[in-house]
């Protein structure tokens, strides 16, 4: 009796800590563990962590990790990710298969800046638990610029890209209008919209959650655009040093969207599909707080005026002999 | 004698008087029409309408200008533009009616200035053109004589304004004098005529004079085909610019150009081609002073172009306007009355060897002309740089002293007409 | 062919330049939203603080390639420093200074204003000799400072510490093409004062001001920003060598001043000089207001590559000055033997 209990409870704590297993979150982390800090640094305008490479090129890194929130951050063990895959898009749709590099830090996508524009990362994972299907997709764009190579077609080139054939579920970030380009940093404050992407389509009733590296989090139920719209908070008051810097904090955005399979499909294991995507990102503490808008319009004011009188004065001379016309 | 008697002998006489008077002047206008006619046998058509406009200025019976205000003026420095936009009519007292020379005699002193002289008898006798009553002389402080005959109290009552001018016009503080004093004279003008100047009447007065003005140079560029028309004629023709109604002169003014534009296309031919082409430059010879003229272009020469304020300096130059408004306008007709100005008053005077010297370049001249009325300064010590000017540059010249007075040519002909055998 | 050439010399070339202006606005200011981008060297302002900028401006490129070590001259960066310089001198020299006068869209901008100015009736402003001659000198300095200061951002000038890092793309801070250009396309995120260090509280008051004083020294003074701009320096520097050219013939010159009287700019030197050939000042902006106002024949002329293509003509003058609606005569001349 007491045997069959406890191996039930056994069953029970296993199948219960494989779905705690998988259902933690899944992405492409784009810094480094305390552990590694010491090679990498960050470079860029757009605040990339980096690893020094040969003859002083750098390469861009991103860790593949698990974790249930931003600071419990666990890189993933080569086991899992031998069974991942992993794809490379570059900013021209060329992609490649990718697989992972052992680096000193760790194991991590490592790739060279060579086109401008968005390259995407993604991170396939495959569970099958009861008649569930968890497929876990993380996604990382991460933007490609170096000012010599100028700056053409900047509107085109950041449009963001979704490959419907291969990633069955997406979720990208709308670009911020008016327009975006090439030096963009999100901000505390900017309102950020992702869409969420079934197979190219949008999706309605997908669940989005939106949290930080200082654990707040924010979930909201996409629209039938398949859109959420969140307005980035400013958790904490940067010093003025950091405000210079442009500090970065990170946040995460998951989506999550369960397809049930048409009845007719009897072959399959499962009856549900469940889709999981994460989309990491950067943000900087609010510029507002040191530059106003308010006082420069004061400025201008103050401005107009003193100058106005200054060059009525002067020109008061030649009206008095104008003044007879 | 008693007095009722002398009165009425002084009653008689007066009108003796201006009955002389004004038949010496029509002599003096009939015998120059006939002369043009006689020497210049292949006269265009349109020759006539100017020729016919002297008759009519001699002509008593003409009173179209009466009931018009009218501005009298006495140079080219008086801006026209404002006086059309006020409303009047420009009228210039410049003259060469020796008959008038005379009459101012009594004024002048017999060394002065014979233009002068011309224009202080035109006032004394109250024998403006047309009938005409002016509201105002202006008077410009050009040249010294000019400037004091202004003060001279003669029978007239009209009023003399003094448009002050600047000697000088390469200074800022002279051109802001000038154009203190043009903004001043608008007030005057404005206060006389009883009209305000605005801005759309300024605007078509000047529009007014740029239509005369294209035709004229017009005119001036059909003379480079020499032989064309002859310069005696043309100065006919720019001089009746004087009083006559602007707008009829520019029409028969285009009509002559067409005309002779016809002329040049048929290629009709000119068999003035060989004659010596002169360039006369100095006081200016107004009709019917033209003597010069026409001598040089009876033995032999022609007349291509000139320099006098009477003729060529009076139309030339334009007024450019950047704003069609007050601000802008005014500056632009003080500056265009001064800075183009090669009158002898002012000093230094480089413009006015640079400018013909090119002029004789454009219509490709022989010789030059130089001639300076008897009495007049300016033009007399100009003359020195002038001519050395001209030597340097290769260009023959003659010197003359010219007056009124329609007798003693044999020493100016026999001298023209050295000169003109030396050109061939 | 000379139909051809009485037609273009009685043109109004005035109204041709009004709409070349407003075209090249159009692109330079708009054309992002076309992904037009004529070059990222224009010799004129085209301001990329503006995201739908149709070109990049050449100043940016200069203050940024300058912001290097001496060190990185030797290397590709000098390469690029001199691909870019050529690619401004080879745009550049094909319309000379009409960049300015034609294209410019800050220029542009600048002449709106005059016109609103002639609605009011308000009476434009000219300097005196004095001024003009004192307050040259200003664009010089501007462009000499813009060349100093990023090299001495990255390197130290005899021994004193390097110039701060926000002081990067200093004239572009200062600029009052920054703030005006996105205005015209609705963004307004330029205005605005940085309290993050001293240096940039400075640099942006004075952009502020700067931007005041652009549009109150516009409104009075026609083209008043163009007496004080570095490009303009930067520009006469090849303007010797520029294929389009402003020439004037001394002789024909009656100095009649109606050529400086027009001018936008108020360049006395159109009408006093009477010996140079090549009149074409620091400030000129090849806008050509002082061809047509002049009424000789060939006293100034528009040559490109050696050709006469446009000229001052009595005809054009009175053609494009007065009006024959109430005459019925017409200013047109017959082509004869002697044109």
């Amino acid at each position: 009796m007491i045997k069959s209990f406890f191996i039930v409870l056994c069953i029970t704590i296993f199948s219960l800590s494989l779905e705690a297993q998988v259902f933690q979150t899944e992405w492409l982390c784009p810094y480094p563990q305390q552990h590694v800090k010491q090679h990498v640094k960050i470079s860029g305008m757009q605040k990339y962590y980096a690893m020094p490479g040969k003859y002083g090129k750098e390469k861009f890194i991103l860790w593949p990790a698990k974790g249930n929130s931003l600071t419990e951050v666990e890189y993933m063990d080569s086991l899992t990710v031998k069974k991942s895959q992993f794809y490379l898009f570059s900013p021209d749709r060329e992609y490649e298969k990718y697989s992972l590099k052992n680096t000193k830090s760790g194991y991590a996508f490592l790739y060279d800046f060579g086109k401008e524009g968005y390259h995407n990362a993604y991170m396939i994972n495959k569970y099958l638990i009861h008649d569930t299907l968890f497929i876990m997709i993380s996604k990382a764009e991460r933007l490609s610029h170096k000012c010599r190579n100028g700056h053409k077609d900047v509107q085109k080139k950041i449009e963001p890209l979704i490959y419907p054939n291969l990633i069955p579920f997406e979720m990208i970030r709308l670009r911020m209008k008016p327009g975006e380009n090439y030096h963009f940093l999100l901000e505390s404050g900017n309102h950020v919209t992702f869409k969420v992407l079934h197979r190219g389509k949008e999706v309605k009733g997908a669940e989005v959650t939106f949290t930080t590296n200082k654990d707040w989090h924010k979930t909201i139920i996409t629209n039938k655009k398949g859109t959420a719209t969140f307005q980035v908070p400013s958790d904490y008051f940067p010093s003025m040093g950091e405000l210079k810097q442009k500090k970065v904090s990170y946040y995460l955005v998951k989506a999550k969207f369960t397809v049930a399979l048409d009845s007719k499909d009897t072959n399959s294991q499962f009856k549900y599909i469940c889709y999981t995507c994460t989309y990491p990102g950067e943000y900087i503490p609010s510029q507002s707080l040191y530059k106003s808008s308010f006082w420069a319009v004061i400025v201008i004011v103050v401005s107009v005026l003193i100058i106005s009188i200054i060059v009525i004065i002067s020109r008061s001379e030649k009206n008095k002999i104008l003044s007879r016309l | 004698m008693t007095k009722e008697v002398s009165d009425k002998l002084q009653e008689l006489k007066i009108p003796e008087l201006k009955s002389s008077l004004t038949s010496k002047l029509k002599n003096e206008v009939y015998k120059a029409i006939s002369e043009i006619k006689t020497t210049f046998q292949d006269s265009p058509e349109g020759m006539k309408y100017f020729l016919n406009r002297y008759e009519d200025l001699i002509d008593d019976q003409n009173k179209d200008y009466k009931n018009k205000k009218i501005i009298a003026t006495n140079c080219i420095y008086v801006p026209e533009e404002l006086i059309y936009a006020s409303g009047a009519i420009p009228v210039r007292i410049c003259n060469g009616f020796y008959a008038l020379d005379q009459a101012g005699a009594n004024y002048l002193p017999a060394k002065a200035c014979p233009l002068v002289r011309s224009t202080i008898g035109m006032i004394d006798n109250n024998y403006y053109p047309f009938g005409a009553e002016p509201l105002m002389v202006v008077n410009p402080s050009s040249c010294d004589q000019k400037k004091k005959m202004g003060e001279i109290q003669t029978k007239s009552n009209i009023p003399i304004y003094l448009l002050e001018t600047p000697p000088v016009k390469d200074s800022d503080d002279a051109r802001e004098y000038w154009l203190k004093s043009i903004i001043r004279f608008k007030s005057i003008l404005e206060k006389t005529s009883r009209q305000k100047i605005t801005k759309s009447k300024l605007k078509s007065a000047i529009n007014k004079i740029y239509l005369a003005q294209n035709e004229f140079r017009r005119f001036n560029n059909l003379r480079k085909n020499a032989g064309i028309i002859s310069g005696t004629e043309a100065i006919t023709v720019i001089n009746t610019y004087f009083f006559d109604d602007i707008e009829s002169w520019t029409t028969h003014l285009n009509l002559l150009n067409n005309e002779l534009e016809k002329k040049i296309q048929i290629k009709k031919q000119l068999n003035s081609t060989d004659k010596p082409r002169i360039i006369l430059t100095g006081s200016p010879s107004i009709f019917p002073n033209i003597k010069i003229p026409l001598l040089i272009e009876k033995h032999g020469g022609i007349v291509v172009n000139d320099d006098f304020c009477s003729s060529t300096r009076f139309l030339y130059d334009t007024i450019a306007v950047d704003e069609w408004n007050m601000y802008d306008m005014i500056p632009a007709i003080a500056e265009r009355y001064l800075k183009p100005s090669t009158c002898p008053n002012l000093s230094p005077n480089k413009d006015r060897g640079r400018k013909l010297i090119e002029t004789i370049k454009e219509f490709n001249a022989n010789g030059v002309v130089y001639q300076s009325l008897a009495g007049c300064h300016l033009f007399e010590i100009e003359s020195l740089n002038i001519i050395s000017l001209l030597r340097q540059s290769g260009i023959p010249v003659l010197y003359i002293e010219v007056d009124y007075s329609p007798e003693n040519t044999g020493q100016i002909i026999t001298r023209l007409e050295a000169f003109l055998e030396s050109l061939t | 062919m000379k139909k051809i050439r009485k037609y273009i010399d009685n043109s109004n070339l005035s109204l041709f330049r009004s709409i070349i202006q407003i075209i090249f606005f159009i692109i330079l200011v708009y054309g992002g939203f076309k992904a037009i981008s004529i070059s990222e060297k224009i010799p004129t302002f085209a301001c990329p603080y503006n995201v739908r900028t149709g070109g990049t401006c050449y100043l940016i490129n200069i203050q940024h390639q300058l912001h290097s070590e001496w060190a990185g001259f030797i290397t590709w960066r000098g390469i690029s420093v001199l691909t870019a310089l050529l690619t401004f001198i080879g745009l550049f020299i094909i319309l000379n200074k009409s960049w300015c006068g034609f294209i410019c869209p800050l220029g542009t901008i600048q002449d709106w204003l005059t016109k609103l100015r002639r609605l009011f009736g308000v009476r434009f402003s000219r300097y005196n000799k004095t001024s003009f001659k004192s307050l040259k000198v200003i664009k010089y300095i501007v462009l000499i400072l813009l060349l100093v200061i990023p090299l001495g951002m990255s390197n130290s000038f005899f021994g004193l510490p390097k110039i701060t890092e926000d002081m990067s793309a200093p004239y572009c801070q200062l600029c009052p093409a920054r703030t005006v250009l996105p205005a015209a396309t609705g963004d307004f995120t330029q205005f605005y004062i940085d309290f993050s260090s001293t240096t940039t509280i400075i640099m942006t008051t004075l952009a502020m001001i700067i931007t005041a004083l652009f549009f109150v020294g516009s409104f009075l003074k026609k083209r008043f920003f163009c007496f004080f701009c570095p490009m303009s320096a930067l520009q006469f520097l090849f303007a010797k060598i520029g294929l389009l050219r402003l020439v004037k013939v001394g002789n024909k010159c009656t100095s009649c001043g109606n050529c400086s009287r027009v001018c936008d700019i108020g360049i006395n030197a159109i009408a006093d000089d009477l010996e140079n050939k090549f009149i074409v000042k620091d400030d000129c902006m090849m806008c050509f207001k002082c061809v047509e106002a002049c009424p000789e024949n060939n006293c100034l002329k528009v040559k490109f590559t050696g050709l006469t293509i446009f000229r001052s003509t009595d005809e054009g003058f009175f053609k494009r000055f007065s009006k024959t609606k109430d005459y019925n005569i017409t200013i047109d001349r017959k082509l004869s033997k002697n044109d």
